[in-house]
């Protein structure tokens, strides 16, 4: 094993911030490649948090389940097996509990997500500015048989397609915007009592500034995502059913530890600004972050 | 190679973005029905009610094939069914499954849409009941009861008239479905509309325009798929509008009205103090909220009150006895270490707001059962009844003890009993899930023979969900399922004495 080139190792780290639920597997997909046989793991820690969420489009709370914790324990490894291709693999363990009432926790594996990320252009353009254009397609499927009918539950037990582009616009000095869209499809699911539910597919968008530097990565992200279709919270409404959108805010910091060589540590925070059948929630994660190339230098 | 990927990945993500199209599961549709027996000694049938519908309504003469009059209406019904749409062909099949079931179902999809608490502290809106299990459970009995006896009459006039289907007076009338031997004055189908959208009008009085809407749609496809003429469907509708009314009228005097007790009286009524409850029931839910239906105990059972309160369950173990402790600490044990096994059978069971209810998802288990044995229009209608009758009293019962014994949910007693469905807002003691459930399991049992193992695994699981749900004690379900069983039995031996081969 041996180090990969520094220039790129801080600009690898964003989409650890964001992948622990599957509303924020998202955040897992970045406008950068890893590069031929270079690999960063990454072991991650975050918390969610809610008391307010919106049914329909309507803000409300509920006495009976206080505010909605949820934390999330997450390993992730993206790996280039070429320049031009990448494989990124996550899975989360969750729990989460309702601080009122008497409703039981839950806790389990939730989904595993393997993304496959592939750059099919990358041209330099006016002062040595760089454009990358990428296409992705991932599954994730769940781990457990985890309860996905409950106001207090860590997934919706859907399997997911996930196909989006990337475009990317990085600067010479490091600092990049870089914007995707993607479709989520998602399979129907069995709940408990005996019905399968359609789980409705959407649209997401993500926008992403910041700057790669020697040591430094840092950046800003707004995400909306757009159910196509679904039901509204309410009695009896299967809740893997519900149209649920949103628009978030987030930040991502990543700096290596120093002395531990190929060691990093990653913060970020998300904070859900509006959305429908959803938390209003706020999330901050922490993650330590191993990267090391394997073979690079025989195969060039 | 490397430029492959190049190519291949933008056409992954193209063709799964253009894929994109949704596939909702589709309900199940069901075939016309075709009964296996017309059950044509239906007519000497003993009806619920009592009462002699027939010599108390004032029918018109039912005239002959032969006559003019009925000419001129086969003439109209000829120039009906040869411009019949294809719309109106999928309102027949749609309403061809059986008039019974149909109506059973949307009473279920009527019940599912009001089972929704009002807001704390709203005033009771008789045009929107809160259609919750106890409610469910007599609207069930009432639409069954009402369709029960408005068709044993039905099927009396019908042989007594004798009027064929109108295809076999006339050649010429386009029919959907083929004629069968049963005479069609009055339409059965007319009479089931009738007496069905009676019922649930004045159950749902803000839904008389869609129950109105569909009842029309109904009746008109009697005539579209040339089954019945004019006079056939409106005698049906003079029937089952007559039969309604009669049951209805009972309706307002089952003391349903006094359920609610607004004013608390029931803890007088039933002598709820220190004494009598050591550890009364409290509400554990926010914002407090009053129990649901603290009366309902008292309302009018179908069967003998003296027989049904004899199954009433005996004193629970107090809180604080060995006996409780013990059956508490099972609670605690299944919250604690709950199997995906148990939390799947206690959500499968739950049939919580916005569901048909418990009562309901007994009536789906009935319907399917129906449906296999393809039953005929009355012999449908009274096996609902049968069911829903042991249902409501089984509530009734168990409504009572509730209040009489006024027993805290387990959470009440330790907090850290965590819950795998919401906790209902009434005492615990007994189970209204072991006692629904194990009333209309038995009268399953007994009309479903085949069936009777199978139903007493559910039944008995039904029961058990609450449990493994940590809402319940196991003395609760145990007793709850005593109970519903023997109220299940006293309307098995009705059944036994109805007239009926089973």
């Amino acid at each position: 094993m041996k180090p990969t080139k520094k220039n790129r190792l801080f600009i690898l780290l964003l989409f650890l911030i964001l992948f622990a639920n599957y509303s924020w597997a998202q955040g897992l997909l970045d406008g950068f490649m890893r590069g031929r046989g270079n690999l960063v793991t990454a072991l991650s820690y975050s918390n969610e948090s809610y008391d307010t969420y919106f049914v329909g489009d309507n803000k409300t709370q509920n006495p009976n389940l206080g505010t909605i914790k949820t934390n999330s324990f997450g390993i992730f490894v993206a790996g280039g097996v070429t320049d031009y291709l990448d494989v990124i693999v996550s899975a989360p363990y969750i729990s989460a509990r309702a601080t009122q009432g008497f409703m039981s926790d839950q806790d389990d594996f939730q989904d595993i997500s393997l993304f496959v990320k592939g750059r099919f252009l990358n041209r330099s353009v006016a002062n040595n500015a760089t454009l990358s254009l990428m296409a992705v397609g991932g599954i994730s499927t769940p781990l457990s048989d985890y309860i996905a009918d409950s106001p207090v539950s860590i997934g919706n037990q859907s399997t997911q397609w996930d196909g989006r582009l990337i475009a990317q616009y990085r600067f010479s000095q490091g600092f990049f915007v870089a914007a995707q869209t993607g479709y989520i499809k998602r399979g129907n699911v069995d709940i408990d009592r005996g019905l399968e539910v359609s789980v409705p597919d959407a649209w997401d968008y993500i926008l992403r500034t910041g700057g790669s530097y020697k040591k430094w990565y840092a950046d800003a992200w707004l995400q909306h995502q757009n159910s196509r279709n679904g039901t509204d919270i309410g009695a009896g409404v299967p809740f893997p059913s519900n149209d649920i959108d949103f628009t978030r805010i987030g930040l991502t910091l990543y700096h290596p530890i120093p002395k531990f060589e190929n060691f990093g540590i990653a913060v970020g925070g998300g904070f859900t600004l509006s959305g429908t059948n959803i938390g209003k929630s706020n999330r901050f994660s922490a993650s330590l972050v191993y990267h090391f190339s394997v073979a690079a230098q025989s195969i060039d | 190679m490397k430029p492959n990927f190049k190519i291949i990945l933008p056409l992954i993500v193209l063709a799964t973005l253009f894929s994109c199209s949704e596939d909702i599961p589709d309900m199940v549709e069901l075939q016309p029905l075709v009964s296996a027996s017309q059950d044509g000694d239906a007519g000497s049938w003993k009806s619920v009610m009592g009462i002699d519908y027939l010599s108390e309504l004032e029918m018109p003469v039912a005239e002959s094939t032969d006559s003019e009059a009925y000419r001129a209406e086969l003439e109209r019904l000829v120039k009906i069914t040869k411009e019949r749409t294809s719309a109106q062909e999928g309102k027949i099949k749609y309403w061809g499954a059986g008039g019974v079931i149909r109506w059973n179902q949307i009473m279920r999809d009527l019940v599912g849409k009001y089972n929704v608490a009002p807001a704390v502290g709203s005033a009771p809106d008789p045009q929107r009941p809160f259609a919750n299990p106890p409610f469910a459970a007599r609207a069930y009995a009432l639409l069954s009861v009402a369709q029960h006896d408005a068709l044993i009459a039905a099927w009396k006039l019908k042989y007594e008239v004798n009027r064929p289907a109108p295809s076999t007076v006339s050649g010429e009338v386009n029919t959907l479905f083929d004629a069968t031997p049963l005479p069609c004055y009055p339409s059965e189908q007319a009479v089931i509309a009738s007496v069905s959208s009676s019922v649930l009008k004045t159950l749902f009085p803000a839904e008389a325009d869609f129950i109105d809407t569909l009842a029309e749609e109904h009746k008109n496809t009697v005539s579209w798929g040339g089954m019945g003429t004019e006079s056939d469907v409106m005698s049906g509708n003079a029937l089952g509008t007559f039969v309604a009314s009669k049951v209805m009228g009972y309706a307002k005097t089952d003391r349903m009205s006094l359920a609610a007790d607004p004013n608390a009286t029931y803890t007088s009524f039933f002598e709820i103090n220190a004494n009598t409850v050591p550890e009364p029931w409290i509400c554990i839910e926010l914002p407090l909220r009053s129990p649901m239906l603290p009366l309902y105990g008292r309302v009018k059972t179908w069967m003998d009150s003296t027989a049904v309160f004899a199954a009433l369950p005996p004193l629970p173990p107090q809180v604080g006895t060995p006996e409780f402790n013990a059956d508490i600490a099972n609670v605690r044990k299944i919250s604690d270490k709950r199997s995906r096994e148990q939390w799947r059978i206690s959500d499968f069971w739950a049939d919580g707001g916005g569901t048909s209810t418990p009562p309901g998802h007994w009536n789906l288990i009935a319907e399917n059962l129906i449906l296999q044995n393809k039953w005929s229009e009355v012999r449908t209608a009274r096996a609902f009844s049968l069911m829903n009758r042991a249902i409501m009293d089984s509530g009734i019962l168990c409504w009572y003890a509730k209040y009489k014994y006024y027993f805290p949910r387990p959470s009440q007693i330790d907090p850290n009993i965590r819950v795998a469905t919401g906790i209902p807002n009434f005492p615990s003691y007994t189970s209204g899930h072991s006692s629904f459930s194990a009333a209309a399991g038995t009268v399953l049992g007994y009309l479903f023979p085949s069936e009777k193992e199978s139903l007493e695994q559910q039944f008995t699981e039904a029961g058990d969900s609450r449990v493994y749900g940590g809402i319940h004690y196991q003395f609760d379900n145990l007793e709850g399922r005593k109970s519903g069983v023997a109220v299940g039995e006293l309307l098995i031996s009705e059944g036994q004495n109805d007239g009926i081969d089973n």
